[in-house]
């Protein structure tokens, strides 16, 4: 039982802890345990905080005992990526520059988790400064996908993924400015969660481009996602760009069917994918008939400039928020790192301002496009997930950049700040493969339900890593 | 191309390590390929540049 509690999901053992069948302190023990046999092979976490959860679990158990249970989340083991400002602590954003940075306060969203009762396991691997889609970090060595551990589990919050679903902790938290959250769940075989722009606070995390970062949960299944949404979602008062809109029940949203529902197909992004990605996209179109979804062929033409307007607001912003330190300390960057922020002083002002242009009228044809349907359903990347150091994918015979095509399908989510989720849809030569939907805005319940429903029909057939019998199937 | 970067990297005040200038190049150029797209689309005065996108976008 120990070692089975470590792959279980939040679901599942919430109801456990609250009705004392399972100490939390059981719970944090068994998921250190894992940390300590499997973390040298993964490098998923930076720092391990053993002790500090150990204590957080046995007073979680303490109140669960007096009849305290503060919800969903209490006693629940959770690893953070380390780009969340928790007071006190050491948060690096995965570079040497801030290899010594101590905040003076918690990100919101770290006050809410603590609040909610969370028992804080330790800060997880990112790609430097969040500045790219491997996870393949020069300062503290890749982190390893729990699938292979010679292909990349995709970044930027690598670490989270590799943790939730090795079962190094319960759930996470990652940031998503071109898919960092939904690249390493589509690589690593799990849910991730790209909320609205607006929808949760990022006061507190470490920016890499303030118009495209958003805050989401990675976890094992929708359900914890919605779980997780509830907790940290809401306006805040040091993040101006939150929103004040009322934030639903996604819990209880997950209880409904989806027929009658209309599922949008772009062309766009069905362009130069793997064929068994390929093979399990069009695999899950046909699921989702046979759920009672109708599918339907919808057109947003400003998809073409998506990765344009993508690269261009990235690159800008990430470089003006670095460029002290790209003057004054370059070799203190990773070479991918320094380059990416070095090519963001190059376009012009003109370039930027046309990249908001472009993100404007795409907004308005996602808006067109949802008059007629509830979900827009992509792949979530158009290969496996490829092997560290890997640069250059052959996709449809065209020799195209991994970095790049990490971010192509899902930046769009980004560049408009709709909700998308990504969720998997099965193995493809024994990988992980994700599939996402884009909702519209503030409407993460109908994503998260639609996914929801998909899961319940077991795609990936109860498969979990086993790092070539390292860990076991259970 | 050699020439813009280097020049630019002056303005801005930064140094660009020898070793760096090959990728930087390839991946200027890889975005000067991604705006031919840009370049053929026509951009109006409506088609506002949001800097920012405020609650999720105004969508709601």
């Amino acid at each position: 039982m120990t070692k089975e509690l470590v792959y279980k999901s939040v679901g599942e053992l919430a109801p456990l802890l609250e009705a004392k069948q399972l100490s939390p302190v059981e719970v944090t023990e068994a998921v250190i345990s894992q940390i300590e046999q499997y973390n040298d092979l993964l490098n998923a976490y930076l720092r391990i905080d053993a002790e500090e959860a150990r204590l957080a679990a046995k007073m979680a158990e303490t109140e669960i005992m007096r009849g305290e249970y503060r919800g969903k989340l209490h006693g629940i083991p959770v690893g953070l990526k380390d780009i969340f400002y928790i007071k006190d602590k050491v948060v690096t954003m995965g570079s040497k520059i801030h290899q010594n940075f101590t905040p003076a306060y918690h990100a919101t969203v770290i006050d809410k988790l603590v609040n909610a009762g969370m028992v804080y396991t330790g800060s997880l691997n990112m790609h430097e400064y969040a500045w790219g889609g491997t996870n393949d970090n020069p300062h503290f060595g890749p982190c390893r996908n729990p699938w292979d551990p010679e292909k990349i589990p995709g970044g930027s919050s690598g670490g989270s993924a590799a943790a939730v679903i090795a079962g190094l902790c319960i759930a996470s938290l990652g940031t998503d400015t071109g898919g960092s959250v939904r690249i390493p769940a589509a690589a690593c075989g799990m849910v991730g969660l790209k909320p609205t722009h607006g929808r949760v606070s990022k006061y507190g995390v470490f920016p890499l481009a303030w118009s495209l970062d958003h805050v989401g949960p990675m976890t094992k299944t929708a359900e914890d996602a919605a779980i997780l949404l509830e907790y940290i979602a809401g306006y805040d008062a040091n993040d101006p760009t939150t929103s004040q809109q009322p934030i639903p029940s996604y819990s209880d949203a997950l209880a409904k069917d989806i027929k009658g529902m209309v599922i949008g197909v772009e062309e766009e992004f069905l362009k130069d994918l793997q064929p068994g990605v390929e093979q399990l996209f069009h695999k899950a179109l046909k699921t989702l008939k046979s759920l009672g979804a109708e599918i339907k062929p919808i057109q947003i033409p400003s998809l073409q400039n998506a990765h344009y307007a993508e690269m261009i607001t990235v690159l800008a912003e990430a470089s003006a928020i670095h460029h002290h330190n790209i003057k004054t300390r370059p070799e203190d960057f990773g070479k991918d790192v320094r380059i990416s922020l070095q090519l963001g002083e190059l376009p012009s002002a003109v370039e930027y301002v046309q990249a908001q242009q472009i993100r404007h009228r795409m907004k308005k044809e996602f808006q067109e496009a949802f008059k007629s349907v509830d979900a827009i359903i992509a792949p979530t990347l158009p290969f496996t997930a490829p092997t560290i150091g890997q640069e250059i994918s052959l996709l449809n015979n065209k020799e195209l950049r991994v970095a790049d095509e990490l971010i192509r399908l899902q930046s769009p989510a980004n560049l408009t700040g709709l909700p998308s989720i990504s969720v998997p849809c099965g193995l493809s030569d024994g990988m992980p493969v994700g599939i996402q939907f884009y909702g519209n805005a503030f409407n993460e319940q109908i994503i998260l339900n639609i996914a929801h429903v998909f899961e319940s029909t077991n795609p990936m057939q109860n498969k979990k890593p086993q790092l070539a019998g390292v860990i076991e199937n259970v | 191309m050699k020439e813009f970067i280097y020049q630019t990297s002056l303005r801005m005040g930064f140094t660009i390590q020898e070793e760096d200038f090959e990728m930087l190049e390839k991946r200027l150029e890889a975005i000067k390929k991604l705006r031919n797209s840009v370049e053929d689309t026509t951009l109006g005065e409506n088609d506002m540049a949001l800097v920012n996108i405020p609650n999720g976008g105004d969508f709601a």
